[in-house]
């Protein structure tokens, strides 16, 4: 579904992904970990095409992101959810407006179709209630059960999470995975990006370890975590909490 | 100070005078907000021509002085109309204002575009992939936001303009400072007239100040 051939990208003199190749399939659940500064993001990033590689390809269901053809990668990107660590909500609108103005303007739905569908995910995320508060009166947690339930009004078939919970309260992070561990049962294709090694042992059908812009290794979450080989993998499991 | 010179009569015309100077601030506020849109447009364009344009009319009109600019208008548009119309005489409230305006419209653009560039990167990244096209993603997400960035420092310019419609007694247009010194020259005696001008101007600003703060609390008070 998701398929990345020699991905380099570079900021400056950062050389931030070096030559990544990937693959998703559909109903995977791909999660990527790493120290901070390994990559993780600008993976990502690429694959939803918010950055621009310098080399290599990314293809979404066969079709390679189409970077000089505004109109098609608009459309590639509505294939693809996107669920930013802060949240991203568009402030000037309510929690409703939020959800359907892209179903809307970008999908061409009526309004009616697409405030059904919208109040219909904001009861699956539990936030039905808050569905005329603006984003600043919600909580964290709240927030991020927006945007998600935002990315899921375009009926994406991957969703794309970078680090969903780390800008949130420990208390809130639950209320999130919690959401996130529905989508993935459903059987959603999602690639996650994460410090949650709880959540990636119980969740992932498969865990990529970054370190330095590189793919060091990758495997099932038991292999990953009961038996890390490389020695960076090990240092990294060794500093954080699981 | 003798301020009995300070008739009924050179009261009224002074606050006549205030009125075309606010007139004119008036026209040059809305033909700046014009050209700034249009000049932003420009230096966010990815557009080089564009582009430049935008960036050289910015830097002449901020990086010379506005008298400058009122004296060359006042010389230089009725000579380059009269090559084409044959000869014509300018007006010179209107020859002032177009000034002014253009003076205005290269702050206006900068203000426009750093009200724009300062809405959160984030806010753009989420519009981009949510499938929003550019001008759906200006439209909808950058620019009522901006907006409220944008509207207080236009009200600061608007104060600015006000002020500046005084340089225009230069080319003879009677605006408050204008019929102050005019006043002050029927009388021999400038600092009277002088001093109710400039009284006249700090009623017009602080009471333009006074709506501009009531206008910011209820913008953030949207956020
Ligand atoms: N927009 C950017 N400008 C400059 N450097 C960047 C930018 N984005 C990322 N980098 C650099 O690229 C490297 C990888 O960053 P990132 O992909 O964000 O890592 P991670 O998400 O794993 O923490 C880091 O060294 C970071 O400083
Ligand atoms: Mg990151």
């Amino acid at each position: 579904m998701i398929d990345l051939k020699n991905v380099n990208k570079s900021f400056d003199t950062v050389h931030a992904a070096k030559d990544i190749s990937l693959h998703v399939d559909q109903g995977e659940i791909l999660c990527m970990i790493g120290p901070s500064g390994s990559g993780k993001s600008t993976v990502l990033r690429c694959i939803s095409g918010l950055e621009i590689p310098e080399s290599g390809t990314v293809t979404i269901e066969g079709e390679p992101l189409a970077f000089d053809n505004p109109k098609q990668l608009q459309k590639q990107r509505t294939k693809m959810g996107f669920v930013f660590q802060h949240f991203n909500l568009f402030p000037h609108m309510t929690v409703l407006e939020n959800l359907t103005i892209s179903p809307i303007q970008v999908l061409g739905q009526p309004k009616e179709k697409a405030e059904e569908t919208a109040i219909s995910l904001l009861t699956r995320v539990g936030l039905a209630d808050k569905k005329d508060a603006y984003p600043s009166q919600l909580s964290g947690g709240q927030k991020q059960r927006v945007a998600i339930a935002r990315s899921l009004c375009m009926h994406p078939d991957v969703m794309l999470f970078d680090e969903p919970t780390s800008a949130l309260d420990p208390e809130m992070v639950g209320e999130v995975l919690d959401v996130m561990k529905e989508l993935a049962q459903e059987g959603m294709t999602m690639i996650v990006v994460t410090h949650e090694m709880g959540f990636a042992k119980e969740v992932a059908t498969r865990v990529i370890f970054l370190d330095d812009g590189q793919i060091v290794e990758e495997n099932s979450p038991a292999e990953l975590f009961g038996n890390p080989k490389s020695p960076r993998l090990q240092e990294f499991l060794s500093k954080v909490l699981i | 100070m003798d301020f009995s010179i300070i008739t009924l009569d050179n009261f009224l015309f002074m606050l006549r005078s205030a009125g075309l100077s606010v007139l004119i601030a008036v026209f040059a506020l809305i033909g700046g907000v014009i050209l700034g849109t249009l000049g932003a447009a420009g230096k966010i364009s990815k557009n080089k021509v564009l582009n430049t344009i935008a960036t050289v009319y910015v830097e002449v009109f901020r990086g010379t002085p506005m008298m400058m600019q009122i004296t060359f208008a006042f010389l230089a548009l009725p000579a380059v109309v009269s090559l084409f119309a044959g000869p014509v005489r300018f007006n010179p409230i209107i020859t002032g204002a177009i000034a002014i305006g253009l003076n205005s419209g290269a702050y206006t653009t900068e203000l426009i575009r750093s009200g724009i560039m300062g809405v959160d990167k984030g806010q753009w990244e989420a519009a981009d992939t949510l499938g929003f096209s550019y001008k759906q993603k200006m439209m909808k997400i950058i620019l009522p936001q901006a907006f409220k960035r944008i509207v207080p420092p236009l009200v600061s310019e608007f104060i600015t303009l006000i002020k500046d419609t005084s340089l225009l007694s230069s080319i003879g247009v009677v605006e408050l400072m204008k019929s102050a010194t005019t006043i002050g020259a029927k009388y021999y005696a400038y600092l009277p007239p002088l001093t109710v001008a400039s009284c006249i101007y700090l009623v017009m600003t602080i009471t333009i100040s006074f709506f501009a703060r009531k206008l910011e609390r209820r913008l953030a008070e949207s956020d």
